[in-house]
């Protein structure tokens, strides 16, 4: 929410720029696009009512309209300007005032005195800002004394800055000050709104505006009272003379004070206050945590699974391939102890059967298997669409209907063809078992050798076939590039993005970067001389040696560790800064951390002295308006600091003071908005806010300086 | 597909079937028992089987012991060629350019 209490609609005087012209549309459209929740319409020696009345009218609800005019000021022959905003009610009345005063006097030539402006607007509920200062041209103090004196409230009387850096400088020097866009050009107003005060409090009327200027009590109260805020009891220090009630709003809480107030200790004990009710909440100490172990550097939690990476894990194969043993083939010496032998047997002569070649099984019998997986595949489809209910609302009837129809009509044909497969691989299954068992039942009837009804070299084949294909797949997959996994880890500011990369690779019997470690092993010994022995085995499936591979492989120590490819994976995980390794410093860990802390999607924040390693800029420029975007949208944040940017600039909600005195230790609570500590215990006389937050944090005066984006003044 | 010869090559103690495939001549001694050297010879049948289907013709004029176990032998090696060459097809085994 921010506030503009200076804007021109109109070019008046002859140097006025012509961009300072609108229309109410164009306005209308602006101000939406913005987060300017009030503006002033100051134009320079005059008052269009009509256009207020338009003006206000078009962003009624979304912005409030204050009726102003920038009056040129003729002092003992000084010229200065004086903006003199009234209460919006009275619009009217000053809209008849200020033609009255100014009459047909031109605006390039009309003045008027202090004494006059006061004496005629006064009355209106007025606010009065003088230029001041670098902002020319500018009232004297003299001048701004003199306007004081006269007005009936001497705290409605600002004075105007030229830019946030100059109204922070005139607040830490005791002024009361803010400023508005002067708008030049309505085209740039929507990109200079954001340099515009912002209203932290949310003001919803010009009388509010007023009691809060006034620092009224029971405004502030009612405004803070809007917040959800709970009166929590804890007992941080496990002293029954300490229990503290303390008020957490939902919004900033600060806890500030001298070192070895136990603020950590109240932390924590809202920590388990807050767990105790449900939700999960840790303090987050800055500097406690080391961001190698934040982002787990060494992995130990790390679990990869390579599917992911469209890698197969291999493990059926590499046991297959363990198990993988010799097949025989058929002795010649069958074939001659067959033919040598003479068949003496009259019936067993006429027998043919025996003398048939066995015929190939192995090629229906896949030819069966591949059809009958299209068939269960299509089946399971089919159960898929008929048992999801919701799938058959989303489709209908009629479509889901015609499915059905193609899908019956798919199985069918399928169930027909592997029928005829079956039948295909079942008939020579049988012919095969037909002629063996006539060979050994005529071999045990005769006394004859069995006749060989195979050389064996298809079985021989087949199983070589077979390990040739778990190699090849195993290796196929072995040598697959995974691409890293990058996740950011934060903002560097100036040097960029910093991001923890895990470089992934699987162990192929060549990798000896000692950087690369495994996920789920300590050593990486039988890793390497597993994926370099199935490499060689590779070379050797159609050798002798192959099954003395094979054998060399099983005799590997440890080499049932590896039982899938995903314990060959290997990963090196580090930071990087341009895609280059790099390793951040302290401040840049506690950077990041923070940051991150902040941007988890929390009800409860609850930080200790963030500021800890981190510089100024970054506090402010980062910190500070993180923590603002959180209690913007309602989430508890409670930060013990020593920092002034964190516990002024934030403008909390509520400020927690432990203070600590030969009598012992107390506790006050306030806000900015009030300037108010109040003490828990009795006898303590109130503090002052500011005086206190300056005294006791880090870098207070400045922060007080810097403090031009707020309305309210200290 | 090719069809290579076979032929049995007799001497006085002993007898050997030879495969041809071109130029390489496969040997298996037909009267001695050892599995390693049919084993040898069969990973070389395999070789060339990935790179094209063929068989085997026996030649030969002598209707004597060794042509009896030979022909059955060449029988049944066909029979497996085949049904291993389409295995090896079915698998992507093949290396054919």
């Amino acid at each position: 929410m921010r506030i503009d209490i200076h804007t021109h609609t109109k070019k008046i005087k002859q140097g006025d720029s012509e961009s300072r012209n609108i229309d109410v549309d164009r306005f209308m459209e602006i101000i939406k696009e913005t987060d300017v929740k009030i503006l002033a319409i100051t134009n320079h020696n005059h008052f269009d009512l009509e256009q207020y009345t338009q003006f206000k009218t078009s962003v009624d609800g979304i912005c409030q309209m204050w009726a102003g005019v920038e009056f040129d000021i003729l002092e003992e022959g000084r010229r200065a300007h004086l903006i003199t905003i009234v209460n919006p009610k009275n619009a009217q009345a000053f809209s008849e005032k200020v033609n009255e005063v100014i009459g047909t006097t031109s605006a390039d030539t009309f003045t008027i005195s202090i004494d006059d402006v006061v004496n005629n607007f006064d009355s209106l509920d007025t606010i009065f800002i003088a230029h001041y200062h670098s902002k020319k041209p500018s009232l004297t103090d003299k001048d701004v004394d003199k306007l004081e004196s006269l007005v009936a409230n001497p705290k409605r009387v600002l004075k105007e800055a030229s830019n946030s850096i100059s109204a922070g400088i005139y607040i830490n020097h005791g002024h009361n000050s803010i400023h508005g866009s002067d708008v030049q050009n309505w085209d740039d107003y929507v990109k200079n709104s954001t340099s515009l005060p912002e209203l932290r409090l949310p003001v919803e009327s010009f009388e509010q505006f007023c009691l809060l200027l006034d620092k009224d009590d029971a405004t502030i109260k009612t405004i803070l009272d809007k917040k959800t805020k709970e009166t929590i009891q804890i007992n941080p220090f496990n002293n029954v003379a300490e229990i503290m009630d303390i008020d957490i709003y939902n919004d900033i809480n600060i806890l500030f004070g001298s070192k070895g107030t136990g603020k950590t200790d109240i932390l924590k004990a809202l920590s388990k206050f807050y767990n105790g009710k449900g939700f999960k909440t840790e303090v987050y100490e800055s500097n406690s945590n080391k961001i190698d172990e934040v982002f787990d550097l060494k992995g130990t939690q790390l679990t990869i699974d390579i599917e992911q990476f469209g890698i197969d894990d291999c493990s059926t194969e590499l046991a297959s391939l363990r198990n993988a043993t010799e097949k025989e083939i058929t002795s010649l010496s069958k074939y001659g102890d067959y033919y040598s032998a003479d068949a003496k047997n009259k019936i067993s002569k006429n027998i043919k059967v025996d003398k048939f070649t066995t015929l190939d099984e192995n090629s229906p019998k896949r030819s069966f298997e591949d059809v009958k997986n299209n068939l269960k595949k299509f089946q399971e489809f089919k159960d898929y669409y008929t048992a999801d209910i919701k799938l058959k609302e989303i489709i209908g009837d009629e479509l889901l209907g015609e499915l059905d129809n193609v899908i019956e009509r798919i199985l069918e044909k399928i169930n027909s063809e592997s029928e005829k497969r079956f039948i295909d691989y079942k008939s020579i299954n049988f012919f095969n078992k037909l002629v063996k068992l006539f060979v050994s039942e005529i071999s045990k009837k005769t006394g004859q050798p069995e006749k060989p009804t195979k050389t064996g070299f298809a079985e021989y084949a087949s199983n070589r076939i077979s390990i040739e294909k778990d190699v090849n797949k195993i290796l196929e997959n072995i040598l697959k590039i995974i691409e890293p996994i990058v996740e950011e880890v934060g903002n560097l500011g100036d040097k960029g993005k910093l991001y923890c990369k895990i470089n992934l690779l699987i162990q192929n019997g060549k990798i000896s970067d000692a950087k690369y470690k495994h996920t789920n092993s300590t050593t990486k010994i039988p890793q390497k001389l597993v994926a370099d022995k199935i490499e060689l085995i590779s070379k050797h499936i159609y050798a002798n040696t192959l099954f003395e591979k094979i054998d060399e492989l099983k005799k590997i120590e440890s080499s049932e560790s590896v039982s899938s490819i995903n314990d060959l994976l290997l990963f090196y995980k580090h930071f990087t800064l341009d895609d280059e390794f790099y390793t951040p410093s302290n401040g840049e860990s506690s950077m990041v951390l923070l940051h991150n802390e902040l941007m988890k999607d929390k009800e409860i924040y609850l930080i200790d002295e963030p500021e800890k390693s981190l510089g100024n800029d970054y506090i402010s420029d980062v910190i500070v308006p993180l923590i603002k975007e959180k209690a913007k949208s309602g989430k508890r944040v409670i930060i013990a600091t020593h920092d002034a940017n964190i516990a002024v600039r934030t403008l909390p909600y509520n400020s927690i003071y432990r203070e600590h005195d030969i009598n012992g230790y107390y506790t006050y609570s306030g806000n900015p908005f009030s300037n108010n500590l109040v003490c828990s215990s009795e006898g303590k006389p109130n503090l002052d806010w500011k005086s206190i937050s300056m005294k006791t944090l880090e870098g207070g005066k400045s922060a007080f300086g810097e403090r031009g984006k707020i309305y309210g003044n200290t | 597909m090719a069809t290579h010869n076979a032929t049995i090559e007799r001497k006085e103690d002993s007898a050997t079937l030879k495969l041809a495939l071109g130029e390489t001549v496969l040997d298996i001694v037909l009267t001695e028992d050892n599995p390693n050297d049919v084993k040898t010879v069969f990973n070389k049948l395999l070789e060339v089987l990935k790179r094209g289907e063929f068989d085997f013709n026996l030649t030969d004029e002598k209707e004597d012991l060794y042509f009896h176990i030979c022909k059955e032998y060449i029988t049944q090696l066909n029979a497996e060629l085949k049904s291993t060459y389409k295995e090896l097809k079915d698998n992507g085994l093949l290396r054919i350019e």
